[in-house]
């Protein structure tokens, strides 16, 4: 792929992150491929990115495969809520997932319904350029 | 929050036993405790076992494509460890630091590691494993299924530049190479 094309995708994700970090409590936005790496994120604290990045996988896929367990069929998002805030993971083309941290001012309806908007847009992106990858 | 006493206890178990192994492998140690019949060494299906089933087959059972994750991440954390291990050897020098693991992964049976380019500027080392330990004897997959050792290189280089890197296995015995290759972005 075109530095340029590289460039211009890089610039509209980073876009999309940073319209989902202007939500209410939404501290961190991430795109993790495959094999658990954060390709690209937003976030206002420090993260070891390597470790969420496999978790946020690693979570995903337990989720997808207990839906398999009792006939649910696809998983289109996972949300832990936690002591201190919560995670909304939302799988994506190319293998690529979706990853948000948000605290506890979040309101989860608000998330959930941007991130349903927004998943179409990144998917398209990602599986364009994976199609140019061939 | 209450700790969970028992998690912490078998993670600090795991990490104390790595560091006796590290310890071990660096010593070049031939004997082991309580393998007085046995020896040391293993059948490499044992190894393969360990690998494709219950870090392998297992896990995608569990996780699903989780596992490609979880087993690049688990070789990245070996590669950590393993290249932390002998870095002050290699006193910040890529060639010795290189031939130190080559010493290592030939002793432990892991293949041999060949260096194909080095291009520190573009970011980019590429890398190949005759003989890999994992996918030996293995043929007719459809994809490559080294993630491990792609890992582990990742875990090494990520070691050396101290700085993230993302290692892709490019060719695989499994699939019909003659070797495994692995190219490294430092990212
Ligand atoms: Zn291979």
């Amino acid at each position: 792929m075109a530095a340029t094309t590289v460039a211009k995708r890089t610039q509209s994700i980073d876009r999309i992150l940073s319209e989902l970090m202007s939500l209410r409590g939404v501290t961190s936005a991430a795109l993790v491929d495959a094999d658990g790496f954060v390709t690209h994120i937003r976030k206002d604290f420090e993260i070891d990115s390597d470790a969420l990045g496999a978790a946020v996988q690693i979570m995903f896929g337990a989720a997808t495969r207990s839906a398999q367990h009792v006939q649910q069929e696809s998983t289109n998002m996972v949300v832990s809520e936690n002591r201190e805030g919560l995670m909304m993971v939302a799988p994506l083309a190319a293998g690529f997932t979706l990853a948000l941290v948000a605290d506890k001012n979040a309101m989860l309806g608000s998330i959930r319904f941007e991130v349903k908007e927004t998943l179409p847009v990144l998917s398209r992106i990602l599986g364009e350029s994976a199609s140019a990858r061939g | 929050m209450k700790p969970n006493k028992e998690r912490e206890y078998m993670a600090s178990d795991y990490d104390a036993a790595g560091g006796l192994l590290v310890q071990s492998i660096l010593a070049g140690d031939t004997k082991v405790d309580n393998r007085e019949r046995l020896g040391a060494k293993v059948p490499i299906q044992l190894f393969q076992a360990m690998r494709l089933v219950a870090l392998g087959s297992a896990m995608e059972d569990m996780i699903g494509d989780g596992s490609r994750a979880l087993v690049y991440q688990a070789g990245q954390r070996l590669g950590n460890v393993l290249g932390g291990a002998v870095m002050p050897q290699a006193e910040g020098d890529l060639d010795k630091y290189v031939g130190l693991i080559q010493g290592v992964t030939q002793e432990l049976g892991i293949g041999f590691v060949v260096i194909d380019k080095v291009d520190l500027d573009a970011g980019e080392i590429n890398m190949h494993l005759d003989e890999c330990v994992s996918c030996a004897g293995i043929t007719g997959m459809s994809a490559p299924i080294c993630n491990f050792e792609a890992g582990m290189v990742g875990g090494l280089i990520k070691t050396f530049v101290g700085r993230s890197v993302k290692a892709v296995e490019t060719r695989c015995h499994a699939i019909g190479d003659k070797t495994c290759g692995v190219d490294v972005k430092i990212l």
